[in-house]
């Protein structure tokens, strides 16, 4: 058995570890290119999400390398990420591939199914060996989720172009082929220091903060994004992203066995703006917005799939939490027809404007 | 007297006899939008956000055309309208949408009905709905009653249907098929065509979903359950001589399962099927002509059999 995901963000790197370290055989799809799109987007539905078509690119092309199992999340609505697997398996059989397909629910509260799910794939394993490997998965999830938080902040303070990112890369690397928590933790640290010697320590005066908020999907890949968190830093913007995936398995998996996802509440955040839960990050994307405006933070990037249902609920309320917290608000719609001169045109755009907004407001405050 | 605004428009064209009903039992004044005109379009997309499909700008624009005429505007949050299915984001966040845009030009009643986990959750509901005009629990579940006992005495009366060559299965939203301005009356004009058009919250259709999907699990929006039930069901009895399938440009969970359902068609069942699909800019003439190719297609193929 070859056993085959699909990409999001860099998820890869922790399942890749986790399922190797149970015994599995994994082939991770190649790296989401253009060809990956292409396939995706000529045998998707037309007005499907984007991640949809990204991730059935994935699948093909891992299903190529000579995978015959493929692990997918499921869901119970209303966001249509739950049926993503249904679709894919439906469009993948009429591509001609053969394989096995096995989707895994979100647990709510039932345990015992989950167990015997992921059962019926894996080779028999002890739990010491289970326990091991969530261990180790974990930890790199959690190292790479950080990295990428101090990445996303010292972007601006650079001593060169794409320093920082070229650190993080050859980190994220590096924890990629570590096999013990202790190689994953030196890598992380050498990674840090190596991150630190690339900007300048007394920063820059002139930067402004953005959040980037959406959808999880699109805000986590660096390819349905053009690189949105990178253009934004190279432009001098200390960046934020609290949707990462260490947060969302907590909420989603972890606390969901048992059945305590709904104690976590956006909700009280994005009163009065949206009162109840849309799907996917729809509220939260409202909650984030108002808890970064409170923060003073000068700017929000929406970033969201072109037809994303729960985005475009918080799309149409994201304006008046804009007017009434006072913080600058954009939103990004990202489908394959996106074009990446036009997005940086924007972006640049939108952090000129954030920078003469605080310039001027800090000249009122000096007069 | 108080006056509720009803736009009609989204999930009007299901549950709006019962409301209305209610309403006027509790003796407020009940007013309706009229039908759907290029005015309500203009000012619905002119309001809403780009990103949202031709029939929630629509909605817009029924909800601006009522505000300055009510006191006040009734806009429900519709999350569940049976046990364990939901119905689209959108209507979840209706409310809000419609309070972001319009602010404090109007009004709202906006109760939340999520039957998703109990039946039972509707009398809170009714409450929130009533409460405008009067906060009397007993006559607010009186008048609710009644009403629930009025529309199961009427539902039962169906017209005879007239005897047709060709029928076609229509699959669509309700608040897009029954809107003819939004669907360019396609019933109307299949009617002319002399084809009888076969929509699917047509009775026959109630059967239980044919074992499709993986075992255990069921597609979980309401509508979209029941137009896949209903497409299987049409394309499986060969009950219909073509399928048209219509749709709004952007419609999230429709692009899923209107996919599926095409692609059923084809690998197992051998029925024409026709995808229209409809926005702010879709032109009358350019769906008159696809029909009109598509009925021909189906005639001819019906005399050649025969």
């Amino acid at each position: 058995m070859k056993l085959t995901f699909p990409h999001m963000g860099t998820l890869a790197i922790p399942l890749r570890s986790l399922f190797e370290q149970l015994g599995c055989d994994v082939v991770v799809p190649p790296r989401t290119s253009k060809t990956t799109l292409e396939i995706g987007v000529k045998h998707s539905p037309e007005f499907a999400c984007l991640p949809l078509k990204i991730t059935l690119g994935n699948l093909a092309q891992a299903l190529e390398l000579g995978a015959d199992t493929i692990l997918m999340a499921g869901g119970v609505g209303p966001c249509r990420f739950g049926f993503y697997g249904e679709l894919h398996r439906e469009i993948l059989k009429d591509m001609g591939y053969d394989f096995r397909m096995v989707i895994v629910d979100p647990p709510q509260g039932r345990i015992r199914h989950i167990v015997k799910v992921i059962r019926s794939f894996l080779p028999p394993v002890t739990v010491r060996q289970v326990v091991r490997a969530c261990r180790l998965a974990w930890v790199k999830l959690t190292c790479i989720d950080r990295l990428e938080v101090l990445a996303n902040r010292c972007r601006a303070f650079e001593t060169r172009p794409g320093a920082v990112s070229t650190a993080l890369d050859r980190t994220l690397s590096d924890i990629d082929l570590a096999e013990s928590q202790e190689e994953v933790l030196a890598a992380y640290d050498a990674g840090v220091k190596r991150i630190e010697r690339s900007v300048y320590a007394d920063g820059r005066p002139d930067v402004v903060r953005i959040a980037v908020v959406g959808e999880i999907y699109v805000v986590l890949e660096p390819f349905a994004n053009h690189s949105i968190e990178r253009t934004l830093g190279e432009l001098g913007a200390v960046v934020d992203r609290p949707l990462n995936v260490s947060h969302w398995l907590k909420l989603n998996v972890v606390l969901d066995l048992i059945n305590m996802a709904g104690g976590v509440n956006p909700g009280k955040l994005a009163r009065p703006y949206l009162l109840h839960g849309v799907g996917g990050h729809g509220r939260e994307t409202i909650a984030h917005a108002v808890s970064y405006a409170r923060a003073g933070y000068d700017g929000i990037i929406q970033v969201a799939p072109f037809t994303c249902m729960p985005e475009i609920v918080a799309e149409s309320v994201l304006h008046r939490v804009s007017r009434e917290q006072g913080i600058a608000a954009m939103t990004v719609v990202v489908d394959e027809q996106t074009g990446e001169a036009g997005l940086v045109t924007r972006l640049e755009a939108f952090v000129d404007m954030l920078r003469r907004k605080k310039a001027a407001r800090s000249r009122l405050v000096s007069v | 007297m108080v006056t509720i605004g009803m736009p009609r428009a989204l999930l009007y064209y299901d549950c709006a006899p019962t409301w209305n009903n209610f309403y006027r039992i509790l003796g407020a004044n009940v007013v309706v939008s009229p039908a759907t005109t290029k005015t309500t379009i203009d000012a619905g997309v002119s309001l809403c956000v780009d990103d949202a499909c031709l029939p929630v700008k629509i909605y817009f624009g029924h909800a601006v055309a009522l505000a300055p005429l009510v006191d006040f505007l009734f806009v429900p949050r519709l999350v569940s309208i049976e046990r364990g299915k939901y119905l689209c984001p959108k209507f979840l966040g209706l409310p809000d949408m419609v309070k972001a845009v319009l602010g404090e030009r109007v009004r709202m009643i906006t109760p939340t009905v999520d039957l998703s986990k109990s039946d039972r959750a509707i009398y809170r509901a009714v409450l929130t709905a009533a409460s405008p005009i009067t906060k009397n629990p007993v006559r607010t579940i009186a008048a609710w009653q009644a009403c629930r006992r009025q529309e199961s005495s009427s539902s039962a009366s169906s017209q005879p249907e007239p005897e047709s060559k060709v029928h076609v299965g229509v699959l669509a939203h309700p608040y897009i098929i029954k809107d003819a301005a939004l669907s360019f009356g396609i019933l109307e004009k299949l009617n002319e065509m002399g084809v009888q058009a076969i929509l699917d919250d047509h009775p026959k259709f109630d059967a239980d979903l044919p074992g499709t999907l993986q075992p255990g699990r069921r597609i979980f929006w309401t509508h979209e359950d029941r137009i896949y039930a209903a497409g299987m069901t049409m394309a499986s009895t060969g009950a219909v001589d073509g399928i048209i399938v219509v749709q709004a440009f952007g419609c999230g969970p429709g692009s899923m399962i209107f996919d599926l359902l095409i692609r059923k068609f084809r690998r197992e069942y051998s029925v024409p099927a026709l995808t229209l699909s409809i926005d702010e800019h879709t032109g009358e003439a350019g769906i008159v002509t696809r029909l009109e190719a598509f009925v021909d297609m189906l005639l001819r193929t019906a005399r050649g059999c025969s």
